[in-house]
């Protein structure tokens, strides 16, 4: 058994899986922030040229 | 204004998202109770309050002067990490407001909250030591060059001792309103009333930052600061090496690209 992570009475299996679950989906979201950060540092300044070619 | 409000959707966004998929935001830091008095962080004082976010205000400049001292490093065996521009300071009473509110008012809050109270919050579960560690790693990537990463880590750490010991966001959020104000205040200085000034006005606060740090120091180690909560239990060592899912590459690959694009001409 893994004393590493058995910590709750659900068992270090279910920790494990929880903990995966958790770094998934904040990777996933801070993803989504870097996305914004790209799109409003590049894409958005072809896309203001492209409305507003005067 | 406009880009102000673009940033801050862009950490409120993730924020909200983050709360409502995890729903283990720190719950104090949300106004919630914790489930068990023992998860709860130590209550300090408005006092201790005062004196920690000093202390933390040293540690970003000793930070500060660490991650310089190896971009030099880096600078003198021909790698160049340092990112020029040009300084462009507002004119006029809205402009200063304006550039104030963007630059040090909207990150201190939106990124506290998202760094913070979010992903700390969520990951305080694996343990005090882990969540700090793992929210100040994620935080200095957030900030996409290299010549930032050792400061803002650094920083990253010291915000994430300040909101875990105090058990509050708040102290975090004006520790960062007075770091990235105090840059603010350089750039005016520096365009304003010259070089010297400038030369003059950093020797004064980083005097003052130094003094106040030290005594926040002595408060903080007579008061007591742990973070081995929850370490016991579950290392995090052992946690770091298993954090690298596919949603953290993903982040990991996203921020290189960005961190390229920054530097490419």
């Amino acid at each position: 058994m893994n004393q590493t992570l058995a910590f709750t009475p659900t068992g270090p299996r279910q920790i494990d899986a929880r903990f995966r679950r958790d770094m998934n989906i904040i990777g996933l979201i801070l993803s989504l922030l870097v996305v914004m950060f790209i799109f409003n540092a590049f894409v958005s300044e072809e896309l203001k040229a492209f409305l507003n070619p005067w | 204004m406009i880009d102000a409000f673009v940033y801050a959707l862009n950490f409120l966004i993730p924020a909200v998202i983050l709360r409502f998929a995890l729903k283990t935001g720190d719950k104090k830091l949300l106004g919630e109770e914790y489930a068990s008095a023992s998860q709860a962080p130590s209550e300090k004082s408005k006092f201790n309050i005062f004196w920690s976010i000093f202390l933390v205000l040293l540690l970003v400049e000793v930070g500060a002067t660490i991650s310089g001292a190896v971009l030099d490093w880096f600078y003198s065996i021909g790698f160049d990490f340092y990112i020029r521009f040009e300084l462009k300071v507002p004119t006029g009473v809205f402009g200063v407001i304006a550039h104030t509110i963007s630059v040090a008012v909207m990150p201190a809050v939106f990124e506290e909250l998202l760094f913070r109270g979010c992903v700390q919050g969520a990951l305080r579960r694996y343990g005090a030591a882990f969540a700090i560690f793992a929210s100040a790693v994620v935080f200095a990537l957030m900030h996409c060059t290299v010549q930032q990463f050792l400061y803002a880590f650094c920083a990253g750490l010291g915000l994430g001792w300040l909101t875990y010991s105090t058990g509050r966001l708040w102290p975090a959020v004006l520790c960062h309103f007075i770091n990235n104000g105090i840059s603010v205040a350089y750039d005016y200085i520096y365009t304003y009333a010259g070089e010297f000034a400038y030369m003059i006005s950093y020797v004064a606060i980083t005097a003052v930052i130094l003094i106040l740090g030290v005594i926040g120091l002595i408060f903080v180690i007579r008061g007591g600061g742990d973070i081995s909560e929850g370490s016991r239990q579950s290392r995090p060592s052992v946690l770091l090496r298993r954090a690298f899912v596919p949603g953290i590459v993903i982040y990991l690959v996203l921020v290189a690209l960005l961190t390229i694009l920054v530097v490419a001409p």
